[in-house]
């Protein structure tokens, strides 16, 4: 055996779990997992790397069966394969009966619990929804297609 | 017994389903670095890492018409791959 440089897999799996802090942390109301939601944004809408925190600006208005803070999901406990961590949503996200206010692209996943901070925005092309359904199906939970991966 | 016929609402009133033009559409949102790097592997490009990224979306979309107007349209999105971040590590000195 010989020593070797590397962030330890079981670092990133804990870093999705929240256990580790390098600085000013919150204070938990409980070891419970926090109230995750995915909302639907216009397409001209900037959300991307620099959406820190969900907001209304650009989000579809909450009309036509839609909601304003879109629906709350749950994460499949996170785990790793190899040297990558990953987690993915556990159900898919739909809206029925639904008609939306304008063309949409996008729907950013973000922390309720957490002040509404935001992990991830996913892009699928403009798409207008009218007394329809609209789906988005997760991958599968793996390391090489979870949602959320850390390699 | 008789079947249930879907009725969807449009500017003359619920009208059956089966007397509206439906289309169906596919859209690959395959990104174009995960395109160019197929078309490169395709093309035994040696510089190319062989990985294959699976990212972007497949989308389904189903449009039922009354004329050119659109009276109910529905998507249904899969993300064949979610997103990945390394966590990379610096070195001292």
């Amino acid at each position: 055996m010989a020593n070797s440089q590397a962030v330890s897999t079981s670092f990133k799996v804990e870093i999705l779990n929240g256990i580790h802090a390098f600085g000013t942390t919150v204070v938990r109301a409980g070891t419970g997992a926090d109230t995750w939601k995915a909302a639907l944004f216009l397409n001209t809408g900037s959300q991307g790397a620099g959406t820190a925190t969900y907001s209304t600006t650009n989000e579809l208005a909450g009309t036509g069966g839609y909601t304003q803070g879109g629906v709350t999901f749950t994460w499949i406990a996170p785990t790793s394969s190899g040297t990558t961590a990953y987690s993915t949503p556990s159900a898919s996200f739909s809206w029925s009966s639904f008609t939306s206010s304008g063309t949409f692209d996008a729907v950013t996943l973000y922390n309720s619990t957490q002040s509404d901070k935001a992990m991830g925005t996913y892009t699928f092309g403009d798409q207008d929804v009218t007394a329809g359904n609209f789906t988005l199906t997760m991958p599968t939970n793996d390391s090489s297609t979870g949602l959320i991966r850390l390699s | 017994m008789s079947e249930t016929e879907e009725l969807i609402f449009t500017s003359k009133g619920m009208l059956p389903a089966k007397d509206l033009r439906y289309e169906t559409l596919w859209i690959d949102g395959m990104t174009f670095e995960v395109a160019l790097q197929l078309v490169k592997q395709e093309n035994g490009d040696m510089g190319f890492s062989p990985k294959i990224e699976k990212r972007g979306f497949l989308r389904f979309v189903e449009r039922y018409y009354l004329g050119d107007e659109v009276v109910k349209e529905s998507a249904h999105v899969y993300f064949p791959g979610g997103i990945e971040s390394n966590a990379e590590q610096g070195t001292f000195g």
